[in-house]
């Protein structure tokens, strides 16, 4: 125990003792004397009373001076503070993990639990300034991160506030990074100037010490520093011997040449040192149809002491021609009860929705290009039909034209814009796209390996000997997919009635056909379109700490989101029909629901269209969720930091209420003697 | 002034009167400054103008008188014939009135049993000296004020008798001064002295009652017994005192000027007494229970024409 201010305690208790005894004193303890009479002694208190007025008032001050120690001690108890200006002591910034795996149930209630109370206890040691102090306050400021950073509570000395924004931090499904979260952190800390030039990594004023209370799993971490002059302190939470058995892998995919065949793989891993049996239970649209069971041997331990989880997975196999709504379970846990054999629970489920079975129909305007219709009829298509130029141009006013999935124009495009739909064309510009410059000789730079359609492809070797330079710049709605020395070579135009998949270049001008990224690209880019911009389930799926974010038919309105805890959120569409919520913090179904027109995959309920996507972990990082007793920055090696050492537990409330008992005490044995 | 936990109670009247100082006082005899006649011959001197030796007064002489009484001297002075007269010897008949109140129980010697010392020697003083004696005890018991008596007592063979009384009373009870002293107003039968042996703290008041007393002609004493705790208080600190009679209450929180203030009280209220007694032709005194018995008759009462 120590004594801020033991000076000022001598000095108190210096007037505070004698005077006491000397209130003792003056309190009437009565001896009990039986005499002859009274006669004589009440005309003698009489006639002193009459000639020493205090005698009067002795009582009523008596009374006075207790009613004024009640009111000081009660006074004292309510912790009175006055706002004004005084001397800033240290800066404390608290940045709390809210991440997937700060849910994991391996402490007294949750890690998240824990690491508010710890958080509290932080905010208890902040210094108050006061009389006998020299006014000298500490500051904090309290950060949540998972994906994101947020500042829930900006500085302030006031603690009530403190742990009421640290009261207000809820779980969230997604991972922890930890550069945005610093970002804010060092963005609120004032910058020192040095020859009028602001110099991020130093700090005016008191440099802070920043608390991060996690369990040390940052995917980030050694990227992020606390700067030159500020402290880190790391707060580990959870233990590091937690066991977790976690679905990493989700998918679903149908055969190419039957997409009545689908199949769902399920990839698991545990952090368990011993082997685990577990079953994999597989339910479409809420029915169990399958489990299945999964060994996973016992994790090893690598050399410096990670945990290197052990993996495997399931294939389930199936025949369903309907789209379908599949949930995943892991049973892992012998005794419901016992959380430690798995303490994470949201990552044991997994969620996917699955396009129903379907071949695609596509029509083709072409002025003969027998690798663009040979390659076609080699795809797995429900239909195919062929048409010139004069031919095609008159099927395009034809309403049969919409019940083509995709329509592919080969070195022609309609003088006006393209109508709603889908649109595949080769070697020509559609209206929305402008020309600049002049048609060269281009190689491929790069590519987007994220997007359906480019993904997986590699166009090292295509070679382009014309290609015309268009602009794509500034313009909204035009995605570049591959990137050429010439510019872009492969864009996405999309609104809200028309995506289209332009390739700038006649591929007749190039090598691309003899390339197997040709024939992989075609079918992809049809798949891709004739399904609406989806591919397979991946695309209505997203993690924790995404952005939802989706484009709806031309004419939708009256959007609004549920989340898989039951709250709607109201949403406006963009012009272009698109629609972003998040980042989303849970994992589950979530629904984007609307008035108006629905899309090819979309239910419509009664008037409402409905379209559901699903959240999953699939984190390995995450679901790894040993705790770290170190943390590793960029800058330096972090130790777990004792907090019985950092914290300042005040102690003279108690002794405030032990004062009040004991002169509520006094008071009622006081009023018994007097009224004997 | 504090009430005894233990107090003496005699049991016989040795315990009251030793035979050394029944000795001495022997030969003491009660004195009155009025002097009454009694109904029997005893030696002492009543206003009453009779048969005895001591000459009176003159008064002329009428036809029919005894010519033995007649005073020749003056005849040869005057040439006229008077006749002398003389004192007629009457007895004096005591009458002592104890005060059995509880407040009589306190002190330290007891207030009472000094009372019940001083009752017995003037007792004895009377009796052998064949004066009439009588006793009464006085305090509210039921519906009564006398709580006992005895009357005509005369001679020495009577004294046991009158020990037995005495040693019989017990100060157990509340104080009715006034209708005690009215009730002996109206039973007594003829006059004498009566010496009233009490603490006179009486929150009822004592001049009604004295006054009926020395209406019907008695020679009243006011003996005001106290003790020497109650005229210098040893108290100290923070007190409740109750009081025994009527259980009153009183906080006090004894000071210097507290017991100079009482001591200034209770002078006050003596002498308040005093000229009571004094604008009544009655005799007050003042004695201290710690005072010798043989200092207190042979002495102070000597001095102040009690006994002589």
């Amino acid at each position: 125990m120590t004594w801020v201010t033991p000076l000022i305690a001598g000095i108190a208790a210096a007037v505070a003792i004698p005077s006491l005894i000397i209130l003792y004193f003056l309190k009437l303890r009565r001896r009990d004397v039986e005499i002859s009479s009274t006669l004589l002694w009440r005309k003698a208190i009489e006639d002193l009373q009459a000639n020493a007025p205090f005698q009067k008032l002795r009582r009523n001050i008596l009374l006075l001076l207790q009613l004024l120690i009640l009111a000081g001690i009660l006074l004292a108890v309510g912790q009175p503070e006055l706002k004004g200006s005084s001397k800033s002591g240290e800066k404390h910034i608290i940045i709390i993990d809210r991440s997937a795996s700060m849910e994991a149930m391996d402490v007294d209630g949750s890690r998240l639990d824990e690491a508010r109370r710890q958080a509290r206890e932080i905010v208890e040691g902040l210094r108050e300034g006061g009389p006998f102090q020299g006014a000298r306050s500490d500051e904090a400021m309290v950060i949540a991160f998972d994906t994101f950073g947020e500042v829930v509570q900006q500085f302030t000395t006031d603690k009530g506030l403190l742990n009421a924004a640290i009261d207000r931090i809820t779980a969230s499904a997604a991972s922890s990074k930890l550069t945005e979260a610093m970002q804010l952190a060092k963005a609120h800390m004032p910058r020192r100037i040095v020859e009028d030039q602001i110099i991020d990594e130093l700090t005016a004023g008191v440099p802070a010490i920043m608390h991060l209370v996690s369990d040390g799993r940052i995917v980030d971490l050694e990227e992020v520093s606390a700067g030159v002059e500020n402290t880190l302190e790391y707060h580990p939470i959870g233990t590091p011997e937690a066991r977790n058995i976690a679905i990493t892998g989700l998918q679903a995919e149908r055969a190419y040449d039957n997409p009545v065949n689908l199949s769902i793989f399920v990839g698991v891993q545990s952090t368990d040192p011993t082997t685990r049996n577990v079953d994999v239970e597989l339910y479409l649209d809420g029915n169990l149809v399958r489990t299945t069971g999964v060994t996973l041997s016992g994790a090893a331990v690598a050399p410096d002491g990670s945990i290197e989880p052990s993996t495997n997975g399931v294939n389930f196999r199936l025949e369903e021609p309907s789209g379908v709504g599949v949930y995943v379970k892991l049973a892992t846990r012998p005794d419901p009860d016992d959380v430690t054999t798995d303490v994470l629970r949201a990552d044991d489920e997994g969620w996917l929705i699955v396009p129903p079975a379907r071949q695609s129909s596509v029509a083709v305007i072409t002025q003969g290009n027998p690798f663009l219709t040979e390659a076609l009829r080699g795809l797995p298509l429900a239909k195919l039909d062929i048409y010139d130029e004069e031919a095609g141009a008159r099927f395009l006013r034809t309403e049969d034209a919409a019940t083509y999935d995709v329509i592919i124009l080969d070195r022609w495009t309609p003088s006006e814009t393209l109508d709603p739909g889908r649109w595949l064309i080769f070697g020509a510009t559609p209206a929305g796209l402008d020309r600049k410059g002049e048609t060269a000789p281009a190689t491929i730079i790069t590519s987007d390996g994220d997007h359906p359609v480019t993904r997986g492809l590699n166009f090292d070797n295509l070679l382009i000997a014309e290609q015309p330079a268009i602009d794509a710049s500034d313009d909204l709605g035009v995605d570049v997919l591959v990137e050429s020395s010439n510019g872009p070579s492969i864009v996405e135009l999309s609104s809200a009635e028309v995506r289209a998949v332009v390739v700038t270049f006649s591929i007749l001008e190039s090598n691309w056909p003899f390339e197997l990224s040709y024939v992989l690209f075609l079918a992809q880019a049809v798949d891709y379109l004739a399904k609406d911009g989806v591919i397979g389930a991946e695309s209505r799926q997203f993690r924790p700490g995404d952005l939802l974010s989706d484009r709806l038919p031309r004419g939708a309105e009256n959007v609004r989101v549920r989340q898989p805890d039951g709250s709607e959120t109201a949403l406006v569409a963009g012009a272009d029909g698109r629609v972003v919520f998040g980042p989303v913090r849970q994992t589950g179904i979530y629904e984007l629901t609307w008035t108006g027109p629905a899309g090819l995959t979309d239910v419509d309920e009664g008037g409402r269209v409905r379209r559901v996507f699903a959240s999953n972990m699939l984190d390995p990082r995450e679901s790894t969720v040993n705790s770290r007793k170190e943390i590793a920055t960029a800058s330096s090696v972090v130790a777990a930091s004792s907090t019985s050492g950092l914290v300042n537990r005040k102690l003279w409330p108690w002794f405030v209420l032990a004062a009040l008992a004991i002169v509520m005490l006094e008071w009622w044995v006081y009023n018994r003697k007097v009224h004997v | 002034m504090l009430k005894a936990t233990n107090p003496t109670r005699p049991t016989s009247l040795d315990e009251l009167l030793d035979s050394q100082l029944a000795a001495r006082i022997a030969r003491l005899d009660l004195a009155s400054r009025k002097i009454f006649f009694g109904k029997l011959q005893g030696e002492r001197r009543s206003k009453k103008r009779g048969h005895s030796v001591e000459f009176a007064d003159h008064r002329p002489y009428v036809a029919g008188d005894d010519l033995r009484h007649i005073d020749w001297n003056i005849y040869g002075r005057l040439d006229r014939l008077f006749m002398k007269l003389f004192m007629e010897e009457e007895d004096l008949s005591l009458h002592l009135v104890i005060d059995c109140s509880m407040s009589m129980d306190c002190g330290d010697p007891s207030k009472f049993l000094f009372a019940q010392r001083i009752a017995a020697a003037l007792g004895y003083i009377g009796l052998v000296n064949l004066n009439r004696v009588a006793c009464t005890a006085i305090g509210r018991r039921d519906d009564t004020s006398i709580l006992g008596s005895v009357r005509d007592l005369r001679g020495r063979r009577r004294m046991q008798e009158f020990g037995q009384f005495l040693c019989g009373l017990r100060p157990e009870h509340q104080s009715d001064f006034r209708d005690a002293c009215r009730r002996i107003a109206l039973t007594r039968r003829g006059k004498g002295v009566m010496i009233v042996l009490s603490d006179f703290l009486l929150k009822e008041g004592y001049e009604d009652g004295l006054r009926l007393l020395v209406g019907r002609g008695y020679d009243v004493f006011a003996m005001q017994v106290l003790s020497p705790q109650e005229i210098e208080p040893d108290l100290t600190g923070d007190l409740r005192l109750k009081d025994v009679e009527d259980l009153d209450l009183a906080d006090v929180t004894i000071s210097a000027p507290l017991l100079k203030r009482y001591k200034a009280t209770l002078a006050a209220y003596c002498d308040q007494l005093r000229l009571f007694c004094a604008a009544r032709e009655i005799t007050h005194l003042t004695v201290r229970t710690d005072t010798p018995m043989d200092t207190l008759v042979l002495e102070y009462l000597r001095r102040r024409g009690v006994v002589r």
